[in-house]
């Protein structure tokens, strides 16, 4: 009994996941995936459950967890966001923004969408400027993104266009405009350097 | 109230009145500055059947109008700085501040952390710390019966808000 | 007659909050009403912001297992799980199966509290004190067990990073049976209050209904979504620790309403029970915590999904090979059931939004001493109350 849950979950991961990938045929050159050598195809492995220890983001959980991720240019986003919306793939599990330096110069933004125990990870670099920190709204096709890029852009400064809503969520009211606390640079000291800050 | 004209055993007898009344029913008013939700779970489950706070006169309060004892949890946090300080103005004289739970004494583990201004004493003076990641209830309900001790036995805290300077020297270890 | 203000062009904002008694968490809403009627709601958050994500990156990997098992006092095992689960697949420790089993336990046991509290609190917003006494006592129940088997109430601290603290002894054991007898009784009573009271019903039928579409397109999580029979349930759908050697049946309803939420968390109650009590006939035997655990984890990505009590809780944490994490991305339910929440509360009366908001009661009157005028071109002013004193002044002496 125990064991055919596993593999039911499993077994729905993996079609979930070429459901995807055949979605994703378009940008397929972007999937950041190592390429299953001949050696594995030979063990006649399903290329798409390749290790997961040796895909780039990894997942708890039991057997061989699947993931799928994929580099987007913020143009792309909108366009891959519509296409698993239209083949009712899955939902948006929440849009994470990391901030991966000032030698880099870049944020890192991923939208994880789920489908069971299959995650796809969207993953759209911008710039850490004022004009180049821009990314389009999914709000248009999923509603409920609101408050994730509500919080993206009060916590890492980065402007979210077409957005329906782009007050405060989190921070205070009298928070600093140009100071983004996920931002490296910002070091996490206590209240009163940001009321230093403020004055 | 010194305005009533009343002769000063009059006055004694009315101090000695609104000090009974006090002691034995006093009304509190719970706030969550900042915390995780586990201080205001056990100051909620301080009410219910098995500690029955309300035995003890204690009745949680839904306007701070009403009010003698605020009952704080968590650290403060920039955004509800404001807010305490305001909840904490609208109570009438006098009144108590009771901080309970580890983050309301010291900051607990969010120290550091840049929204968090610091521990209750920071923003309001405080009358009463429960030490506990959270407090057990007892310790909640000791908390409440030591800070009514203390008033039944000398003179209760100050009444008047203090100043800037006050708060920063305030000394709770007094009472 | 130069003031007056036309109802058709003008609204009447509510604001809600921050503080109330019953509040446990301080929100502050904002709800524009005709009459009786919501029409708009706006919620603003962030009076429990403590900037936990920036802190975790300033602590190392150890620090941090007891600063998210902070993040929310309900649910504070959840939260160390799922961090836990996540450094241990980065750092590839082996978790062993009685550990995860033990993991599974406290995670049901947790479950079981938070359900009885929520049922406790909603009874409360629903006017039935005595409910909400009721089940608050017998939560005393389950928390004795949390006591009994970790030390503390609330935050029971029971993770360390590669397996857990304690073992279950055959007394802890006994308590534990003991209290699920009495609680499943319980929960028996509940579940027939909550489907069979005419007073309760009121409050609950066919109230904030949502439909299975407007579920799947708010992505609402946990049992709020199960009740408008959403089959998503990460305990099922991705099993995580125990959870593939103790399989959960999902507890679905399909109306949508407030009764089906009071529903689908009561039956799951039962599957906790029943959980529990396989868990503790079937614990596998072995260590309780993996040999060794690095100080340093190599550089890496993943992401940690675990049911709560809420719903389900998401973890992105990326380690840059140091000792502490590079990034900890945390999403909890209620945020994406907020959404939620907002949509509902328009279209209807403004006495059902304690019930909706459920656990979030409002305080109409005591904070703020202003009044906010809202015209439906976007206009926005702030009276005080010395203005609008001054405006009901006028207004009559201009009548008579």
């Amino acid at each position: 009994m125990p064991q055919q849950s596993k593999s039911t979950a499993q077994a729905q991961a993996e079609t979930a996941l070429l459901a995807a990938e055949a979605l994703l045929q378009p940008w397929a050159s972007h999937i950041n995936k190592p390429q299953p050598d001949d050696k594995t195809l030979a063990r006649g492995e399903n290329p798409l459950v390749f290790p997961y220890s040796r895909r780039r983001i990894k997942l708890t959980g039991h057997g061989r967890p699947d993931v799928l991720d994929i580099s987007l240019q913020p143009a792309e986003l909108l366009e891959v966001v519509q296409t698993l919306m239209d083949a009712n793939w899955g939902y948006l599990i929440t849009i994470t923004g990391v901030d991966l330096g000032p030698e880099a110069g870049e944020i890192e933004v991923l939208y994880h969408l789920a489908q069971g125990a299959a995650v796809v990870t969207l993953s759209v670099k911008v710039g850490r400027e004022t004009e180049t920190a821009v990314i389009p709204s999914i709000c248009s096709i999923i509603p409920s993104a609101s408050f994730f890029e509500r919080e993206l852009s009060e916590m890492l400064g980065i402007t979210v266009q077409n957005t329906p809503n782009s007050d405060r969520l989190f921070l205070p009211d009298d928070w600093p405009a140009d100071v983004y606390p996920l931002r490296k640079e910002f070091v996490a000291g206590s209240a009163t350097a940001v009321d230093a800050q403020n004055t | 109230m010194t305005n009533l004209n009343l002769s000063d055993e009059w006055n004694g007898i009315l101090l000695k009145l609104k000090k009974w009344a006090r002691i034995n029913s006093p009304w509190a008013i719970h706030y969550n500055s900042g915390s995780c939700n586990g201080c205001d779970i056990e100051i909620l489950a301080t009410l219910t059947p098995r500690y029955d706070a309300e035995r003890l006169g204690v009745k949680l309060q839904g306007s701070p109008r009403h009010a003698d004892v605020l009952i704080c949890t968590g650290p403060v946090t920039l955004q509800s700085r404001d807010r305490l300080r305001r909840i904490y103005e609208q109570m009438p004289d006098p009144k108590f501040v009771v901080a309970v739970g580890s983050c309301a004494i010291s900051g607990g583990v969010f120290q550091g952390c840049y929204n968090v201004v610091g521990h209750i004493d920071e923003v309001i003076p405080v009358d009463a710390y429960v030490p506990g990641c959270p407090p057990r209830p007892e310790a909640i309900i000791d908390g409440l019966v030591k800070l009514l001790t203390a008033l039944k036995q000398g003179d209760p805290p100050p009444t008047e808000r203090p100043t800037e300077l006050e708060l920063e020297n305030y000394d709770a270890a007094t009472i | 007659m130069t003031a007056v203000i036309s109802p058709k062009k003008e609204k009447f904002i509510i604001p809600i909050g921050p503080q109330h008694p019953a509040l446990k968490e301080p929100g502050h809403f904002e709800f524009a009403v005709d009459g009786e009627i919501v029409t708009e709601a706006t919620v603003r958050l962030g009076y429990v912001h403590r900037g936990i994500e920036k802190g975790a990156e300033a602590r190392n990997w150890t620090q941090n297992l007891y600063l998210v098992e902070r993040i929310c006092g309900i649910c504070s095992h959840i939260h160390a799980l799922t961090y836990a689960l996540g450094v241990e697949v980065l750092a590839e420790v082996e978790v062993p199966p009685r550990a995860q089993a033990i993991r599974v336990l406290v995670a049901e046991l947790e479950r079981i509290h938070s359900h009885l509290l929520w049922f406790g609190v909603a009874a409360h917003e629903a006017g039935f004190d005595t409910l909400f006494m009721y089940s608050w006592r017998d939560r005393e129940t389950i928390m004795d067990i949390l006591e009994a088997l970790t030390g503390n109430r609330v935050n029971y601290s029971a993770n360390v990073l590669g397996g857990v603290k304690f073992d279950i002894s055959d007394e802890q054991r006994k308590v534990i049976l003991d209290g699920l007898d009495f609680l499943e009784k319980r929960t028996h009573h509940y579940l027939d209050v909550a489907t069979s009271d005419g007073m309760f019903l009121q409050r609950t039928r066919g109230i904030g209904i949502t439909r299975l579409q407007d579920a799947q397109r708010l992505g609402i999580v946990g049992p709020t979504a199960r009740a408008s029979g959403v089959m998503r349930d990460v305990r099922v759908d991705a099993p995580y620790a125990a959870y593939d050697m103790f399989p959960i049946n999902i507890v679905v309803e399909t109306a949508g309403d407030l009764e089906a939420r009071f529903v689908v968390r009561l039956k799951e109650l039962f599957e906790s029970f029943r959980l529990v009590r396989e868990i503790l006939d079937n614990l596998p035997p072995g260590d309780l915590q993996a040999k060794r655990f690095p100080r340093r984890i190599k550089p890496g990505e993943v992401i940690s999904r675990v049911e709560a009590p809420r719903g389900e809780v998401f973890y992105y944490i990326r380690s840059n090979g140091s000792d502490m994490p590079e990034r900890v991305k945390v999403r909890t339910p209620t945020l994406c059931n907020m959404a939620s929440v907002l949509s509902l509360a328009v279209g209807h009366h403004l006495a059902d939004m304690p019930m909706l908001l459920v656990g979030i009661d409002p305080c109409f009157s005591c904070n703020d001493r202003g009044v906010s005028i809202c015209s439906s071109q976007g206009e926005h002013g702030r009276w005080t109350w010395e203005r609008l004193r001054q405006f009901g002044i006028d207004y009559y002496a201009n009548k008579v």
